[in-house]
């Protein structure tokens, strides 16, 4: 896989040219050099402000605030608590995960690491997605490495801090990347997301206090801990600070990874990946959670807030890109296939729903049905279904009607 | 199979212990009496394990097959022509219509995104990841995969 680094940055924050993929090529990086640090000095609490103060948003989509989650498991009494990485990358044109557990293995273990000892849990999971069989091997392997060099395990730096991490396999189902359905796959059971409240902070895993981010997330922790929160706020923009991997594939000359600040435009990642195969017609960014996006927003910050405000998302990053020649009709008739297969059958509005909600794009597309009531349905489904899976359409819809 | 439950006692290993068990065998199934085996090990359901079985898309195989081929059809590797190479796939094996051709050895998926957005079109073979695909470069692999 191709990896670029935008050209307003001076150096990756998580991209890394060198494959880390032995632990001593991590270590004469620098690697495990702050966790020896943090754990050696009982620097809890300057782990859990550094990450707090530096705003790191979720990287998995929901970009909710990660200080938030580690201080609220912190501050918990309770004799098992549990940090959980989500794994789960099954959102369509995103392949950002995939290439830090295949390259920067290392990174991930020894942020879960880190976040354990803040929190205070001596148990952790990693829940990678069936289909990728490498990056379980990869992920796999570098384990037992850190194991053996007793980064894992009890007493980490003669501490007396134990932690273990495990790492579970999902068995194809896209809704597991939902925090509480991830949960309840960990648990051995049916992926069906759980109501919330109570959010795992509060009751996670076997109803225990539990962290849950995502790998691009844990991948931004150690360097925040490492430079200070106050070096990580000069990146990205004020509201949506750091870099972001975009996953830029579809119509373009060279489909790649990019990193960049957050805040970055469209057209600048085209640029960076070669420019467009044919001529632009719009990228569907975010995946089939995500919407599209035109060319007359090609200049617009990619950032959380700036499509927050906009009503729009920016998801996983992903950005697929079609010209003139594809079918965006098709797209979205896809994406609806997709929720339709991958609904979990839980919530009433999301299962009922998809099938209806296709079979009306499909009479708007014949002219029968009109386009109020497509966005009136997909509105109904956002306020109403149990978790995300049921509530993406109507961004996709809402910009799919922009044009 | 034994082996394989011993090695997991807590149910939430249930998901693992079943990827192990389909691994091990060359019918990717389970027969109902393995099914009753691996619920008395947990001390569940037989439903649940029902219930879990046919939940996750990967463990939906029903039928006895050396070979699966994933065939992503999600929208990256769709604007990159996955719906023809999924017809000719078929076609070339000569798929049933549960999906099964090259004489009873291939199944052949229709996946989700397997994130080879980068390499679109793409498939995977059992483990193996192949991207960057044509009708000719499939066909190939096909052979080479027999």
């Amino acid at each position: 896989m191709k990896i670029k680094v935008e050209n307003s940055l001076s150096s990756p924050v998580i991209l890394s040219f060198s494959k880390e993929d032995t632990i001593s090529a991590y270590v004469s990086n620098g690697g495990f050099e702050v966790l020896d640090d943090f754990i050696i000095n009982g620097k809890k609490k300057e782990i859990l402000s550094e990450v707090t103060k530096s705003d790191l948003k979720g990287r998995g989509g929901a970009a909710f605030k990660v200080g938030i989650k580690w201080n609220a498991v912190a501050k918990i009494e309770s004799d098992k608590k549990f940090v959980v990485c989500n794994a789960d990358e099954g959102e369509p044109g995103t392949f950002k995960d995939r290439w830090l557990l295949e390259n920067r293995p290392f990174l991930i273990i020894e942020a879960i690491t880190l976040c354990a000892y803040a929190v205070g849990a001596s148990k952790g999971y990693i829940y990678i997605r069936g289909e990728y069989k490498n990056s379980i091997k990869t992920f796999k392997n570098a384990l037992t490495q850190a194991y053996e060099e007793g980064f894992l395990g009890k007493n980490i730096f003669n501490s007396n801090f134990n932690f273990d991490l495990e790492i579970r396999q999902g068995a194809g189902s896209y809704v597991c990347g939902e925090e509480t359905a991830l949960l309840e796959s960990i648990e051995g059971k049916r992926a069906q997301p759980r109501f919330k409240p109570p959010f795992p902070v509060e009751k996670g895993l076997w109803g225990y206090p539990t962290v849950i981010n995502n790998v691009e997330t844990f991948a931004n922790v150690v360097n925040i801990i490492k430079n200070g929160a106050n070096w990580f706020k000069q990146l990205g923009t004020e509201n949506s600070p750091g870099t972001k991997l975009f996953p830029v594939s579809g119509r373009i000359q060279e489909p790649c990874l990019v990193e960049a600040n957050l805040g970055v435009s469209l057209e600048k990642l085209i640029e960076e990946a070669g420019g467009v195969d044919g001529e632009f017609q719009c990228a569907l960014v975010g995946g089939a959670a995500g919407n599209f996006i035109y060319e007359k927003e090609l200049n617009y910050p990619l950032s959380y807030e700036t499509l927050k405000e906009k009503g729009m998302v920016l998801g996983s990053g992903a950005v697929l890109i079609l010209n003139r020649n594809d079918k965006k009709e098709e797209i979205v008739e896809k994406i609806l296939e997709f929720f339709i297969n991958e609904s979990c059958g839980k919530c009433t509005p999301c299962r009922e729903g998809y099938p209806i909600l296709l079979e009306k794009f499909n009479g708007y597309l014949n002219g029968s049905v009109s386009m109020d009531e497509v966005l009136k349905l997909s509105e109904l489904m956002f306020k109403t279904s149990l978790c995300a899976l049921g509530q993406s359409s109507k961004f996709l819809f809402e910009s799919y009607f922009k044009v | 199979m034994e082996e394989i439950l011993n090695r997991y006692r807590d149910r939430s290993y249930l998901i693992e212990a079943i990827h192990d068990i389909l691994d091990e065998k060359d019918e990717k199934s389970l027969t109902d009496d393995e099914i009753k085996k691996i619920a008395r090990h947990f001390k569940i359901n037989t439903a649940e394990v029902l219930g879990v079985l046919t939940f996750y898309t990967m463990f939906s195989v029903k039928w006895k097959v050396k070979h699966t081929i994933r065939i992503c059809n999600s929208p990256a590797c769709y604007i990159k022509g996955a719906k023809e190479l999924v017809t000719f796939l078929k076609n070339y094996l000569g798929c049933d219509k549960n999906n099964i051709g090259g004489n009873g050895s291939f199944l052949v998926e229709e996946v989700e995104c397997l994130g080879l957005c980068d390499v679109a079109p793409a498939v995977m073979i059992d483990d193996k990841v192949f991207g960057n695909l044509n009708k000719e470069k499939l066909k190939k692999i096909i052979e080479e995969n027999k």
